[in-house]
């Protein structure tokens, strides 16, 4: 038995002066390679690792239900006051903000190019049934796909010119791009992907497609195993003034992805 | 009428050669095949059954030369030739359906296998059982089975080897009598491998000895059975007709059949006189020319054929009807 | 613990009220696992037949090969075909990624190996004088296949079950060729991991009861067959 947990502990890397703390977010942070970026000097600091599983919203958040992680990055307002509300988490902060844009494909069979706001531009897709691509797993990008769906009052059901892949945002590209589909995607996974693609910018700007991220910790009261005053360190490096310069200045393929905004409104 | 004729056949088997020179087996005939075990009968009867095909030679069946190369031909060879294999296998099925399936392959009407499959089981004392499944039989039941599997397609050819290795003597005889049956009423040529030499002198026309791939040379004509009487001087006679009675030396069973080889035949007018020869005469009916050789044919009686030069042909005027004697030693006249 | 077991009363609501969603997913798995196996069936059976009867140059070799890519991983046929059928790919005219064409193409690749590789075993491992027998009562080239078929039975139904098994509880080449589209190329195996994802286990439970009791059954066919198949072969 002791042979086994020794075997096991060679390979989970924990290191036994380290601590550790672990984070759920999404995998789109996760992809665009700003966690690492932001991470680097807490973990220096406070000579901790931070171990970083990059799920969808809805997984994170449930990890987080669970217990399975002391604190989650998310980009899903609603959620994530309704886990503050439920008592599963306790101080979350605004962080940062990234923008979704609407993409389609060469041609533009919906006419929706150069339109600034996303429920026009939704309105016109389902109008004229052209395929669009739905990620279809509860993620973040998908609740805020919903929200535009729900204030136009169309509920799309899965058929001839709606797809709900199921998948993550790299995959959900790929298939829109094979299909000349219109998809709704974050400008990181874009930005990384820009030149494999066939598919266009169309939509950008609106405010709606504004994604806000947010960090809560995990309530000690819940589950008292996690490392509740560690988890209040890194919110409290993630809002400093000095962490929020570098999500400013944090550039993918020369161009910026996040908008640092812990202490402003979006809107 | 040869049924089979083999010229030259090579096949490999274990780490020996079976090899016949040139053979004739004529229809009509019950051939046993003794030796010891890995003298290449099974060999020999899979060249026969066209399952293999020989490294080289030459086989003529029913007087046509074959094609071994043509799938479409070796079925239908293979369809003129029951051949009950040595530790046969019985299919998956019940009694009837494997006593069934070979007519099923010939595409015989349903109505017509079941009543020659009834009567063929009937035969062999196999009715009771015709539902049972095969896995559920004894040793000697299934070996039965699948003799009344090769019986029933009544074909030309029958190859058995070893039909009787393992079931009781009365199975045995009735095995013989129906053998014996399908040869005296259809001319069926059968080839029964075995190891008892009664039953190969019990069933058989023919012994024919194998011994480490090697088979005595049979020729198609001038074959002769009957039975030996002995004479004076170690000499025994074949009596073939009444007036034709054969010379030759010792041997040891009683109903043999013989072969004088052609070409140790002369064809004089005048009577040889020696005693150490047969010497018989009678009227040419059938001259023949193959490869630069007359093949001449002699009616003393019996049939006798005779090979001659174009020379020594022309130097006897020989034609159709001219009365001639035929001589050859005592020694000539081989014992099969 | 308490949300396992609210998943599983969920998972049981779902099951025993044929929930719409989850029959459509169940279905999906089947029809194109079905699709796969036969398509195998028809290709795998004859040409393992072929390669244990007939002797021919590189047989051995081939045969090997087809021994080796009977564990091929879903991934590689899933990249490979994604590399065809991808619109910047040979096939790409035709459309049919994300398709469950696509998908049955996948698994088809996935266990024609296998259906071929069990096949050859499954004749081969027959009695010697089966292959004389059935020459010598002047059976011709089909009659004889059919009665290779019928002898060695058990053994290739086996080799179908075990193909099914496989195409049915693999999730790399649904993943990759069909892309869990929902209500169209959403099979089991992909829903199970989508729900997961998402932190939902009810739905994710009730298609895990599903895979696992149809596994079961063919655990249990495939040991009845054997069963038989050693009967037979006494």
């Amino acid at each position: 038995m002791a042979a086994v947990f020794l075997f096991l502990a060679c390979f989970t890397n924990t290191g036994f002066a380290k601590e550790s703390l672990k984070l759920a977010t999404t995998t789109s942070t996760q992809e665009a390679g700003i966690l690492d970026h932001i991470l680097e000097p807490f973990e220096k600091k406070h000579n901790v690792n931070v171990y970083v599983i990059a799920v969808g919203t809805g997984k994170a958040l449930k990890l987080g239900e669970n217990g399975d992680v002391d604190i989650v990055l998310v980009h899903a307002q609603k959620a994530e006051e309704k886990f503050v509300r439920e008592k599963y988490g306790v101080n979350r902060r605004q962080l940062m903000y990234n923008d979704f844009i609407i993409l389609g494909p060469e041609g533009d069979p919906a006419g929706i190019t150069g339109l600034r706001d996303a429920k026009v531009a939704f309105k016109k897709i389902h109008a004229a049934e052209k395929l669009f691509i739905s990620r279809g797993d509860d993620s973040g990008t998908h609740k805020k796909e919903k929200s535009i769906w729900e204030q136009i009052n169309i509920i799309p059901q899965p058929g001839s010119w709606y797809y709900e892949a199921g998948q993550g945002m790299s995959t959900t590209l790929r298939m829109a791009d094979e299909k000349d589909a219109y998809v709704l995607v974050d400008r990181g996974t874009y930005i990384d992907h820009e030149d494999d693609l066939s598919l266009k910018l169309m939509v950008e700007g609106d405010k709606d497609l504004f994604n806000q991220y947010g960090v809560i910790a995990v309530n000690p009261d819940k589950h008292n195993h996690v490392k509740h005053e560690l988890a209040m360190d890194l919110i409290t490096w993630l809002t400093s003034v000095e962490c929020q310069s570098m999500i400013d200045g944090y550039m993918m393929r020369g161009h910026r992805l996040f908008m640092a905004n812990t202490n402003k409104q979006v809107r | 009428m040869s049924c089979y004729e083999l010229e030259g056949v090579r096949q490999k088997f274990n780490e020996f050669t079976l090899k016949i020179e040139k053979c004739c087996f004529i229809k009509g005939k019950i051939y046993s095949l003794v030796g010891p075990n890995g003298c290449g009968k099974s060999t020999f009867l899979n060249i026969l059954s066209f399952l293999d095909k020989p490294l080289e030679g030459k086989i003529s069946f029913k007087g046509k030369t074959v094609d071994n190369s043509n799938p479409r031909e070796v079925v239908s060879l293979r369809r003129q030739i029951g051949y009950f294999l040595q530790n046969t296998y019985l299919f998956n099925m019940s009694v009837y359906d494997n006593v069934a399936y070979g007519l099923k392959l010939r595409k015989i009407p349903e109505s017509e296998i079941r009543r020659r499959a009834g009567s063929m089981l009937a035969t062999l004392s196999l009715s009771h059982i015709s539902d049972k499944h095969v896995r559920r039989l004894s040793g000697g039941e299934a070996q039965k089975v699948a003799l009344a599997r090769t019986l029933v397609l009544d074909t030309d050819v029958l190859l058995l080897d070893e039909p009787t290795s393992n079931v009781d003597k009365n199975s045995t005889r009735v095995i013989e009598e129906v053998v014996l049956a399908l040869n005296k009423e259809r001319q069926t040529t059968v080839f029964v491998a075995t190891h008892s030499f009664d039953q190969a002198y019990r069933l058989s026309h023919n012994v024919v000895s194998m011994i480490n791939g090697g088979i005595k040379e049979i020729s198609c004509e001038n074959v002769f059975s009957g039975v030996l009487v002995k004479e004076e001087n170690d000499l025994y006679a074949l009596k073939l007709t009444d007036t034709v009675v054969l010379k030759l030396v010792y041997c040891e069973n009683k109903l043999v059949t013989v072969v004088v080889d052609p070409k140790d035949i002369v064809l004089s007018l005048e009577q040889f006189d020696s005693s150490a020869c047969n010497s018989f005469s009678g009227k040419i009916n059938k001259i023949e020319e193959v490869n630069g050789f007359l093949r001449v044919f002699v009616d003393v009686g019996v049939i006798f054929c005779a090979v001659v030069t174009q020379a020594s042909f022309h130097r006897l005027q020989l034609n159709i009807g001219r009365k001639i004697w035929v001589t050859f030693k005592v020694a000539s006249v081989k014992v099969l | 613990m308490e949300y396992i077991f609210a998943g599983v009363k969920e998972a049981f609501r779902i099951i025993f009220t044929f929930d719409a969603q989850f029959l459509r997913i169940v279905f999906t798995s089947i029809r194109v696992s079905t699709s796969a196996t036969l398509l195998s069936v028809l290709f795998g059976v004859p040409l393992g037949i072929f390669l244990a009867e007939k002797k021919f140059f590189g047989r051995d070799t081939l045969v090997v090969i087809i021994n080796t890519l009977m564990s091929i991983p879903t991934v590689v046929v899933g990249l490979m075909l994604y590399s065809f059928l991808s619109r910047r790919g040979p096939l790409g005219e035709m459309g049919l990624l994300y398709t469950s064409a696509a998908m049955i193409i996948g698994q088809f690749v996935l266990i024609l190996p296998i259906i071929t590789g069990l096949t050859i075993t499954a004749i081969q491992s027959l009695d010697g004088r089966v292959r004389k027998t059935i020459w010598s009562m002047g059976a011709d080239y089909k009659q004889g296949l059919i009665m290779f078929l019928h002898e060695a039975r058990y053994g290739i139904l086996a080799a179908v079950v075990v193909g099914f098994g496989r195409a049915f509880s693999e999730i790399g080449i649904s993943m990759m060729l069909g892309g869990n589209i929902r209500g169209y190329t959403r099979n089991i195996t992909t829903a199970i991991a989508l729900e997961t994802s998402k932190g939902e286990f009810a739905l994710g439970i009730s298609l895990g009861v599903v895979l696992l009791a149809i596994s079961l059954v063919i655990n249990l066919i495939f040991t009845q067959l054997q069963k038989r198949a050693k009967y037979e072969l006494l």
